[in-house]
């Protein structure tokens, strides 16, 4: 199937059907996985997917449907149903019409060849060399390597028509020492492609991490102190708060903290903060969003002042802004069923300028704290900005010098707040999820153990 | 398609798989959302796929695909058993059982197929409207989503069933602001039910409380840090039965040696005031499932009787590990996921306490309300529950409202702990992954417990 002339077919079918504005997105997917169970491979998969998800209006009325692809009738039922929806619905304050076509600002090519070529077997092969890596003493309980390919086509009745085709890789494995009161350890790789994939690498750092939290002690008592928050753990905590209030609807809407702070202080000089869509490293690079707006390098937040917000073709209309090209429907670890997603708002590739401090420097001019190595779930309230994060394993930190690793307590604080004492920025960036971010040292946080 | 499946099955066969299995799955989705008075989304979301899983010794091989003609099911069939015969794990094989044919409608109040769109869109207007109780409320969220699954399995025990599951949701949520300082409130309610959720439901009582609670919020001040009397709620007691002894008592961790509970049957794991269970055939709740995806009928597993640890959730596959029945617990997102062993209703179960008695020996402490999240922890036995909101106990009354804190400790040692617990159990339905993907419809739940517990918020 031609995505995108059935694109293009099936918007004309929606007219015809009544719509007055419509848009169609097609995605086929192919998504190859090796799971391994206790350092065997255990699962081996290989999934097809193709869908479709219909938009439109009908005088002034949303609405919306999708389906998995299997034959042109289920497209035309899809809009059909979509069309019929809009009628039930009620007239719509802000939509007027679809992204209308417009040049690409920039180009990426996310499509490596290593993962158009790659199959069951390739992954097997990398997946057993990060188990090897341990060495002896430690397992890999549980790991998965997921490769996939990802061609989307979107057609809309605005005169927008796109086609992309892009590439995927994602692994996550954790790590457990043997015998009792085990340590455990936790790494992930995300990318457009499989070569930044060091299977060697990553078997030592699990290696190494579960080694380290077998022999943490819990926390007592409690302390303020600096506390570095390393990349893989700060990209969850980022999305879930500067990611929300970044959105332009959260600020229509009244909800988010920084809906009256555009040309404000949001952070200190050390908070530079970037939307950069077209970095061939990450797997959410691309030309144009998910419908149809060009995407565009901008700023978010430099030296701690913010610039701009995110809109989606929607909410632009809504706040009477341009659309800026971060309507999201792609994920960077998983890539079926697109076509199901709501998009989301959300910068494409989130970037944290890296500043000139290693974690060791970090350590160094530390008087007391803590190096995360793994939180439990790194979530932040984004509306309040609160967390209170019960910490897996830690480096203790004293005087400059590392004084054992810790676990069970909570590290405790304010995000937004914290982004006014941003002591320093590490040297280290690495892609994690849509974000490439280095190791960040934040003053001030609590850390509460039991007693 | 049963006859598509059955030919699925004996090409697997045919290449030699130990065990296999064809699932054919047709999952639509209804959902209106209403933002601010406004209808924001009305869609309906239609899957259909089947997955084709095969194993040979100890290794699973999956091929999923959308097009569910014979050629493409026969050609996946074949390639699932490629993909198993070029792994590598070990394991004891799946024993045969009896053959089982069925056909199941959802036993359901209102089917709703049977109610037009324009009633379930005003329905959800009118929760929205209600929430504007007062002008410091600046933004209204309502939800209304059915889902209705369609599923048919055959596996090569001579197992062909066909069921259906139908789960409808309301969930209203408000945010309110004053001079800077913004909170959130929220409620849900639903599970295997029908449109009579919404019936059954006072709408103008459901979101004028949701807004009301999310103004009080703005007065909440920050809970006390470090080892606490706390009553847990319903929500954040079922978060420590889900997320830390559920998730640690599915099998497959127990067959890896990655649970803190592996070898703990018959041990004395928390106070004798604690019963926990799994039961998939709970009326109404949300993890509710007449079969799971290998095909097993649900049932009631107990996993800790008045503090003793007694047994496991199982799988086709680890029942087979470790040479008991399955329990109804193999379960996959949809058709185009993994298999594996899954939780479906998991609570602690009812003491004969009152809550107001529990409250009244209570000096300082805690009463949490309402759960955001919780993490599990299967190895080291740790819990993480982050709760929406609670209140401070004094002297034996609650006293000033406590925003958001996080609730942390080992569970063992928590449940050991445990010194009271309420007369009444109820259940809070979620979707649950297991590392980090994998969603199923679960619920979890229990009475109000009293334990010690550290806490922390900012």
């Amino acid at each position: 199937m031609d995505l995108e002339r059935t694109a293009e077919k099936a918007l004309r079918k929606v007219l015809e059907e009544g719509a007055k504005e419509a848009e169609t997105y097609l995605v086929r997917v192919r998504s190859l996985t090796a799971y391994i169970d206790d350092d065997r491979i255990k699962n081996l998969e290989d999934k097809l997917d193709l869908g479709a998800s219909v938009r439109v209006s009908v005088n002034g009325r949303l609405g919306q449907s999708s389906t998995t692809l299997h034959s042109l009738r289920e497209l035309e039922e899809c809009g059909a149903k979509a069309v019929a929806l809009a009628r039930l619905s009620r007239p719509d304050p802000h939509f007027k019409r679809f992204p209308g076509f417009q040049y690409p600002s920039g180009t990426v090519d996310v499509c490596q060849e290593d993962v158009l070529s790659a199959t069951t077997e390739t992954l097997r092969e990398k997946a057993s060399e990060v188990v090897r890596a341990l060495g002896e003493g430690l397992k890999v309980p549980r790991g998965l390597l997921r490769a996939g390919v990802v061609e989307r086509s979107l057609a809309n009745s605005n005169g927008a028509l796109l086609r992309e085709r892009g590439t995927m890789v994602y692994a996550h494995f954790t790590s457990m020492t043997q015998g009792a009161d085990p340590g455990e350890g936790c790494e992930r790789y995300c990318s457009s492609g499989l070569s930044g994939l060091d299977p060697q690498a990553m078997g030592e750092r699990l290696r190494d991490k579960a080694v380290n939290a077998q022999g943490a002690v819990h926390f007592k008592g409690r302390m303020t102190g600096s506390v570095v928050i390393p990349p893989e753990e700060l990209a969850e905590m980022l999305l879930s708060s500067v990611g929300y209030s970044l959105d332009g609807e959260n600020a229509l809407r009244q909800r988010s903290p920084w809906k009256d702070m555009v040309g404000k202080e949001v952070g200190n000089r050390l908070v530079d903060l970037h939307d950069r869509p077209w970095d061939p490293r990450s797997s959410l690079s691309c030309q144009y969003d998910d419908e149809g707006t060009p995407t565009k390098e901008r700023p978010l937040v430099e030296r701690g002042v913010l610039r701009n917000l995110l809109y989606d073709n929607y909410h632009a209309q809504m706040g009477k802004v341009s659309p800026t090209g971060n309507y999201v429907r792609r994920d960077p670890t998983d890539p079926l069923n697109l076509y199901r997603r709501g998009g989301a708002t959300m910068p494409v590739n989130l970037i944290w300028g890296p500043g000139g401090k290693s974690v060791e420097d970090m350590i160094s001019g530390m008087e007391e704290g803590l190096v995360v190595e793994k939180l439990a779930a790194p979530e932040v309230n984004g509306v309040t900005g609160g967390f209170a994060l019960e910490v897996r394993s830690a480096r203790l930190v004293r005087e400059g010098a590392v004084d054992g690793y810790i676990d069970q307590c909570l590290l405790v604080g304010n995000l937004y707040q914290a982004l006014m004492r941003v002591g320093a920025v590490g040297d280290d960036p690495s892609v994690q999820l849509n974000c490439i971010i280095p190791s960040v040292l934040f003053e001030g946080l609590e850390i509460v153990g039991s007693e | 398609m049963m006859d598509l499946l059955d030919l699925a099955v004996e090409r697997m066969r045919a290449e030699g798989a130990d065990f296999c299995d064809a699932r054919h799955q047709v999952i639509t989705t209804t959902a209106v959302a209403v933002v601010d008075a406004a209808v924001k989304r009305i869609s309906e979301d239609r899957m259909r796929g089947a997955c084709l899983r095969a194993r040979k010794k100890g290794a699973w091989g999956y091929a999923t695909t959308v097009d569910v003609s014979k050629e493409a099911l026969v050609e996946a069939a074949a390639l699932a058993v490629r993909n198993a015969m070029a792994g590598n794990a070990s394991g004891r094989p799946i024993p045969e059982r009896a053959g089982l044919r069925s056909d199941l409608r959802a036993e359901v109040g209102l089917h709703p197929a049977e109610v037009g769109t324009e009633e379930k869109v005003q329905a959800v207007l009118d929760m929205d409207r209600a929430q504007r109780v007062d002008p410091r409320i600046v933004n209204t969220n309502s939800m209304l989503r059915e889902e209705i699954r369609q599923n048919m399995l055959v596996s090569s025990h001579d197992r062909h069933l066909s069921w259906e599951e139908v789960r409808s949701t309301i969930m209203v949520e408000a945010v309110a602001s004053e001079a800077g300082r913004t909170e959130f409130f929220y409620d849900i309610k639903g599970g295997t039910r029908g449109y009579e959720v919404v019936r059954d439901t006072d709408l103008e009582a459901f979101g004028r409380q949701v807004g009301k609670e999310a103004v009080k919020m703005l007065t909440a001040e920050k809970a006390p840090s470090g080892l606490l009397t706390c009553i847990t709620s319903p929500s954040i007691s079922g978060l420590l039965a889900h997320e830390v002894m559920g998730h640690a008592s599915e099998a497959d961790e127990i067959v890896k040696r990655r649970s803190f509970l592996t070898d703990m049957v018959g041990k004395e794991v928390g106070s004798p005031l604690i019963t926990m269970l799994d039961d998939g055939t709970v009326p109404g709740a949300r993890g509710t499932i007449p079969f799971d995806d290998e095909g097993t009928a649900a049932s009631r597993t107990v996993i800790i009787k008045d503090g003793v640890y007694q047994g496991y959730m199982q799988s086709l596959e680890t029942a087979a590990e470790m040479d008991v029945e399955p329990t109804g617990n193999g379960r996959a997102q949809s058709y185009d996921r993994r298999v594996w062993v899954r939780m479906t209703n998991t609570f602690f179960d009812k003491g004969d306490q009152d809550l107001d008695e529990m409250i009244a020996d209570v000096r300082y402490g805690v009463l949490t309300d309402r759960m955001i999240s919780g993490m599990e922890d299967p190895v080291g036995g740790g819990f993480e529950a982050k709760a929406l909101r609670g209140y401070l106990i004094e002297n034996g009354r609650v006293t000033r409202m406590l925003r958001s804190f996080t609730l942390t400790g080992n569970a063992l040692e928590i449940l050991r702990t445990a010194d009271a617990v309420s007369d009444t159990v109820e259940l809070d339905g979620g979707t649950c992954g297991k590392g980090i993907e994998d969603w199923v419809p679960v619920s979890s739940g229990g009475p109000h417990c009293r334990f010690k517990i550290v806490l922390g918020g900012d």
